[in-house]
C-alpha cells in the first residue's frame, strides 16, 4: 500500500531502523531486518557492527545479502568466527545490543512463533522452525520484532513459543533468569512497546492514514493505547532514496513500489 | 633418498587410499540410520550424494541437517526415505519460506521432527563429539521446545534454568567440500571469505561411523601439506564430484542456482496442494532417470552450471 510516495514496508524498515544507535552491536537477520540495519548505518549509525547468524562480524555488505550463508557478508568484514561463536560467545556473553526477529505470530507478551500454527501433533501450518531465533529472543539486550497487523498474527497466545518473549507477563521471564526482552513490535499499521509492569504490548504510535479502530479490529486481544499515542513519522525522502537506490534496488525484498 | 622426498611426499605414500566411488559412498546405508548431512541453507548441500541415496531407496532414516538446512533434506522428505529430521528449520529463504516436502509430510503427521534452534542442534552434536551425556545450555528455557522434545529437560542449578541437551551421533555423515586429497584430507576453499563452511566439522566429529565428502576436486597430498591451516576434516571417504551441490552453491566456487530452487518448489507445492505430477516430474527426470551424477549434469547442462561459477568477490 503506497501513501505519500512511500509504501508500508518503507515505513517499518525506516522505523526500525531509528531504533539503532550509533555503536550498537547488532545480529542481523536477512530481510526487512538487513535493510532497516544497513538503512540506519547510512542514515546515521556508521558505527554499527553487524553480526550475522552464520559468523561474519563487522560485515559492511555492499549489496543486500540474498541468503544467510551470503559469501558478500564476509568481503570487508572484520573476522569470520565459527557459527557458534556467536550463540555461545557473542550473544551469551551479553555482547548483542540489539537483535531484530519477525516470525509468524506475536502474541500478547511478545512470545514469537516460528513453528507451528494449530495443534502441534496435526499442525493447520508447519511453518520451517526456530533457526537461531530463539537464542537471539532470550540473549540480545533488546529485541525489535517486525510483523503483519492481523487477528491471525497477533493472538493473544501464540500457539507454540518458539522464542521466550515475557512469556505469561509480569516477571514470568525473569524468574527464569532471562534479561532483556522485546521491547518493540512494527507491524504494517503501528509500533508497539511493552507495558514496564505487566510487560503486556501497548499500541504507542499509528501510521498515518490507519485508525485507531482498524488497529484494534486487527488485533487477537483488547488491546491498550498509550496515553501519549503518536503517529508514526513516516520516512523522509533520502530514506527512501537510500532504500530504493541503494539497498534494494532490484525490489527483491520491497517488491511493491509506490507508484 | 633426499630431504625433501623422504618428507610429506613419502608419508602420503604409505597412507591408504580413500577415494571410492559414488555408489560406493553411499553401500553402507541402511534403512533406519542416523544420516548427518551438511547444508546451511543454500551453501555446501551434498545433493549428488543424496541423488545416490534416494536411487538407492533407503527408508526411516533420521537426517540431522542444517542448522538449518534446505534441498538435501527437503528432497530426501520428498523422495519418502526419511522418519524423523533433526534441525532448526527447512526453508528456501526468499524463494520458500517453508519447504514443501518437510511442510507436507509434517502436516500430515508423515515425519517426527526434534524440536530446537540452531544453538541446541549444535550443542547436541557438541555433547555427541565430546562423549558427553547431556550439556547445558540457557537459551531455549520458557520456550514450547522442552514440552514437545522428551530428551531435553528443564534443570535449574544455583538458582538458574537450563535445558540439558542430548548427544547425537549420526551413524554416517555426508558432506561436499571443495577439495580433499585421496587421503581423505578435506579442505576449504583458498580465499577465506569465499570458501565459508558451516556444520561440516561439527557433524564430522560427531559421528560414529564413516564420514563421507563429495569434493569439487581432489588435490595432491602436496598442496595439502603446503597450507595444512586449511584442512578442515581427516580421514573421510572421498569421492571426486564436480558441481556435486548443485542446486546449492559450494563456498568459493559457485553460486546457489536459484531459479532450480524456484522449479522443485514449484513441483513441491503443487504436491502439497495435491497435485503430484510435478514433483514426480521432478524426481523422474533429475534423480530416477539418472544413472549417475554425469546424467544429472546432462539433465541441468554444462552451460547453464559454468554461469554459476562465483566470481571474485
Amino acid at each position: 500500500m503506497a501513501t505519500d510516495g512511500y509504501t508500508t514496508s518503507e515505513l517499518m524498515v525506516s522505523r526500525a531502523a531509528k531504533e539503532l544507535k550509533d555503536g550498537d552491536v547488532v545480529f542481523v537477520g536477512i530481510g526487512v531486518p538487513s535493510l532497516a540495519v544497513n538503512l540506519a548505518y547510512r542514515m546515521h549509525a556508521p558505527g554499527l557492527c553487524m553480526i550475522y547468524e552464520s559468523g561474519a562480524v563487522g560485515c559492511v555488505p555492499k549489496r543486500l545479502p540474498i541468503s544467510i550463508g551470503d559469501p558478500c557478508l564476509v568481503t570487508g568484514s572484520l573476522a569470520v568466527v565459527p557459527m557458534m561463536d556467536v550463540f555461545n560467545l557473542y550473544l551469551q556473553r551479553g555482547l548483542i545490543d540489539v537483535g531484530f526477529l519477525g516470525g509468524a505470530q506475536v502474541d500478547r507478551f511478545g512470545n514469537i512463533n516460528s513453528t507451528v500454527i494449530g495443534d502441534y501433533r496435526r499442525p493447520k501450518v508447519r511453518l520451517p522452525g526456530s533457526g537461531g531465533a530463539c537464542e537471539i529472543a532470550a540473549l540480545a539486550k533488546r529485541v525489535v520484532i517486525t510483523i503483519g497487523n492481523s487477528k491471525r498474527t497477533l493472538p493473544e497466545r501464540v500457539d507454540f513459543i518458539t522464542s521466550p518473549g515475557f512469556l505469561g507477563g509480569g516477571r514470568e521471564r525473569e524468574a527464569l533468569g532471562l534479561a532483556g526482552g522485546p521491547d518493540l513490535v512494527i507491524t504494517d499499521m503501528g509500533v508497539f512497546r511493552f507495558d514496564p509492569q505487566t510487560r503486556e504490548m501497548v499500541l504507542a504510535s499509528i501510521h498515518p492514514g490507519i485508525t485507531l479502530q482498524k488497529v484494534k479490529e486487527n488485533t487477537g486481544w483488547d488491546l491498550r493505547v498509550a496515553a501519549d499515542l503518536t503517529e508514526t513519522t513516516p520516512p523522509s525522502p533520502r530514506e527512501i532514496r537510500i532504500i530504493r537506490e541503494e539497498l534494494d534496488p532490484q525490489g527483491i525484498f520491497l517488491r511493491t513500489k509506490a507508484g | 633418498m633426499s630431504g625433501a622426498e623422504s618428507g610429506a611426499g613419502a608419508r602420503a605414500g604409505r597412507r591408504a587410499e580413500r577415494v571410492v566411488s559414488a555408489a560406493e559412498a553411499v553401500a553402507s546405508l541402511r534403512d533406519g540410520m542416523v544420516v548427518g548431512l551438511s547444508g546451511f541453507s543454500y551453501q555446501n548441500p551434498p545433493m549428488a550424494l543424496v541423488r545416490e541415496i534416494i536411487r538407492r531407496r533407503v527408508r526411516d532414516l533420521t537426517v540431522v541437517s542444517g542448522p538449518t538446512s534446505g534441498i538435501e533434506t527437503d528432497l530426501l522428505i520428498g523422495a519418502g526415505c526419511v522418519r524423523r529430521v533433526v534441525t532448526a528449520g527447512v526453508a528456501f529463504e526468499r524463494v520458500l519460506s517453508i519447504a514443501p516436502a518437510f511442510r507436507r509430510a509434517a502436516e500430515r503427521g508423515e515425519i517426527e521432527i526434534w524440536e530446537c534452534d540452531e544453538c541446541l542442534w549444535h550443542l547436541a552434536l557438541k555433547a555427541g563429539a565430546w562423549g558427553m551425556p547431556y550439556v547445558l545450555w540457557t537459551g531455549g528455557v520458557g520456550t514450547s521446545i522442552p514440552e514437545l522434545n522428551s530428551d531435553i529437560e528443564e534443570v535449574e542449578i544455583k538458582g538458574r534454568r537450563y535445558l540439558r541437551v542430548p548427544p547425537i551421533r549420526p551413524d554416517i555423515v555426508f558432506l561436499h567440500a571443495p577439495e580433499a586429497d585421496a587421503h581423505g584430507n578435506v579442505r576449504r576453499a583458498r580465499e577465506a571469505y569465499l570458501g565459508r563452511t558451516f556444520a561440516e566439522r561439527a557433524l564430522a566429529l560427531a559421528c560414529r561411523g564413516p564420514v563421507v565428502v563429495s569434493v569439487e576436486r581432489l588435490v595432491r597430498n602436496e598442496e595439502v601439506v603446503a597450507s595444512p591451516e586449511r584442512t578442515l576434516i581427516r580421514g573421510a571417504l572421498v569421492v571426486e564430484i564436480p558441481w556435486g551441490a548443485h542446486p546449492g552453491g559450494t563456498g568459493g566456487r559457485y553460486v546457489p542456482d536459484l531459479p532450480h530452487y524456484r522449479e522443485y518448489a514449484e513441483a513441491g507445492e503443487a504436491r502439497r496442494r495435491g497435485d503430484a505430477g510435478p514433483y514426480q516430474r521432478y524426481l523422474e527426470r533429475h534423480v530416477y532417470g539418472c544413472e549417475g551424477h554425469e546424467d544429472y549434469v546432462r539433465t541441468i547442462t554444462v552451460q547453464r552450471l559454468e554461469r554459476l561459477r562465483m566470481q571474485a568477490a
